[in-house]
């Protein structure tokens, strides 16, 4: 296996800024990395393997006369089927987009490039992002590397797929009710949804406009912290983008002395398996005892509160796909026509409500955490163990995120939450630790995370222990 | 191609233009964490 491809972008960076390794040699190791395990994980719906090198080979003349564009200069980076790419298919993983090529980039692709990424291919996904599974009947499923019958979660499967077996050093995913954290958390690897507003959305399809979210798909926090950084930022072309500046810059920690973690028992502990729950309660007593006060809170509302997520995006993708589905209602997967069916039928008092019951959720909430001095509530990311592919009926598919994983709660929040591998099932599989902050407060979550991550060893190495990649050693 | 565009090619021919304009606009109904944000302050 190779050790370049596991390095944090950090040290790739500074590799490639000191002549130590080139742009080109890196983006033809992550190649031949695709070509190598694709076939089987399904994780990129294209490779952009031309382009690629092309744009290395710029790169690369530029590092000889001494020009580094950012922290991003010859790091290949994989980006989610939803976001437009300039003179690249963008497909959001369904037939109807099949020939779509979008004359512009995304306001993150552009951000991305303009750090000096090299954009390596496009990620599978759920088709248009609606759906935990990452089971695709057009572009092929995507296969869990740790056990390559069952999912690798979603919707950005493939991109946490290409991130945890080193076919790129990050990527892109975007988040509605957990499409970052969850297949991030079952790939064990490290992804953020930041706060509703703080990345721009120019460019990403959308599914639920109130909740959808982009942000990095990572093997290490200070690698998401890196490029959280990059794609930020005020956009006057996207309406909800947020004018706070709140920069994404934290010293990292050596005890978490003077802060207070909350956990909340009811629905974040409620259903999941005992398994992850042993795993989980381990990891929040080793941040006890790296320092860290931890209290019980309780919440009044969740179980409402998380009904008018289920209300709400179901209303917001039905307005956002009605006028292709006069026509093209055929082509979209079984799954989601069931999901817009629910949609179709709900009431515009039910969804103003849905939207006023979440404005007074939030201002309860953070009333709450203030008050208890809570710096971020820390709970499990995913709650079971992933489904085998093919095995749930298309009809489940509004329920499959609230299943697999403990992620909407941030995106009806519009809070930002960062997940981190903090352990084991029993059956090898990874599980995810989640830690939810207050607005614009990424940078806490980063010092925490960062904390826990150098105390666990064997995070820096957990791609050895990937079963997959050991079958092809 | 711009993605209303796009669409526009495979709805064709269209009987309500109206509904593909909507497609790149957001709703007024903007969910923001900015109040938040001015309260702390």
């Amino acid at each position: 296996m190779s050790e370049l491809l596991f390095k944090d972008i950090k040290s790739l960076s500074n590799m490639i800024a000191n002549k130590e390794i080139s742009p080109v040699d890196v983006t033809k190791q992550s190649l031949e990395q695709i070509k190598k395990l694709d076939p089987v994980l399904n994780a990129f719906i294209k490779v952009m393997s031309d382009s690629a090198l092309e744009e290395a080979s710029i790169l690369e003349k530029e590092v000889m006369t001494g020009q580094i564009r950012g922290p991003l200069h010859g790091v290949p980076i994989a980006v989610k089927d939803l976001l437009e790419t300039k003179g690249v298919e963008t497909t959001a993983g369904s037939k109807v987009f099949e020939n779509w090529i979008p004359s512009d980039d995304a306001t993150v692709i552009s951000k991305l490039k303009e750090a000096g990424a090299i954009i390596i291919g496009k990620a599978n996904l759920h088709e248009f992002a609606m759906g935990a599974t990452t089971e695709n009947a057009t572009f092929g499923n995507c296969r869990n590397p740790w056990d390559v019958t069952k999912i690798p979660g979603g919707s950005s499967g493939g991109s946490a797929v290409a991130v945890a077996t080193g076919m790129s050093f990050g990527a892109i995913g975007t988040d509605t009710a957990g499409s970052i954290r969850l297949p991030a958390a079952i790939c064990g690897i490290t992804g953020i949804k930041p706060t509703y507003g703080r990345v721009s959305r120019k460019g990403c399809l959308p599914f639920s406009w109130s909740l959808d979210h982009i942000g990095p798909m990572t093997r290490s926090v200070g690698d998401s912290a890196l490029m959280l950084d990059i794609i930020s930022g005020y956009d006057s072309s996207d309406s909800s983008s947020s004018k706070v500046s709140a920069p994404v810059d934290y010293s990292p920690l050596t005890s978490l002395k003077g802060l207070r973690l909350g956990v909340i028992h009811s629905h974040f502990f409620e259903e999941i398996s005992p398994e992850v729950e042993m795993v989980v309660m381990r990891a929040i007593s080793d941040l006890r005892q790296l320092g860290a006060e931890v209290v019980d809170v309780e919440v009044d509302g969740l179980e409402e509160v998380l009904n008018s997520l289920k209300l709400i995006a179901q209303s917001e993708v039905v307005a956002f796909h009605e006028p292709i589905l006069k026509k093209y209602k055929h082509l979209y997967g079984e799954d989601l026509q069931f999901r817009f069916h629910f949609g179709q039928d709900v009431l515009a008092t039910n969804y103003i409500n849905a939207q006023r019951t979440r404005k007074l959720f939030l201002s309860r909430f953070l009333n709450k955490i203030n008050d208890l001095n809570i710096d971020a509530i820390v709970a499990p990311t995913n709650a079971i163990e992933p489904f085998s592919i093919g095995t749930i009926p298309p009809q489940e598919a509004i329920n499959n995120m609230f299943t697999l994983g403990r992620t909407p709660f941030a995106n009806i929040t519009g809070l930002p939450a960062l997940t981190i591998p903090c352990g084991f099932m029993p059956s090898n599989l990874p599980v995810g630790l989640q830690l939810i902050g207050k607005p614009f407060e990424e940078s806490k979550l980063f010092q925490i995370g960062d904390l826990y991550e150098k105390t666990q060893e064997w995070v820096s190495k957990l791609e050895e222990n990937i079963i997959y990649l050991k079958t092809l050693v | 191609m711009e993605f209303k565009e796009y669409v526009k090619k495979i709805l064709a021919p269209l009987d309500n233009e109206q509904e593909i304009e909507l497609l790149d606009v957001e709703p007024a109904f903007q969910f923001s964490l900015e109040d938040w944000r001015g309260v702390d302050e």
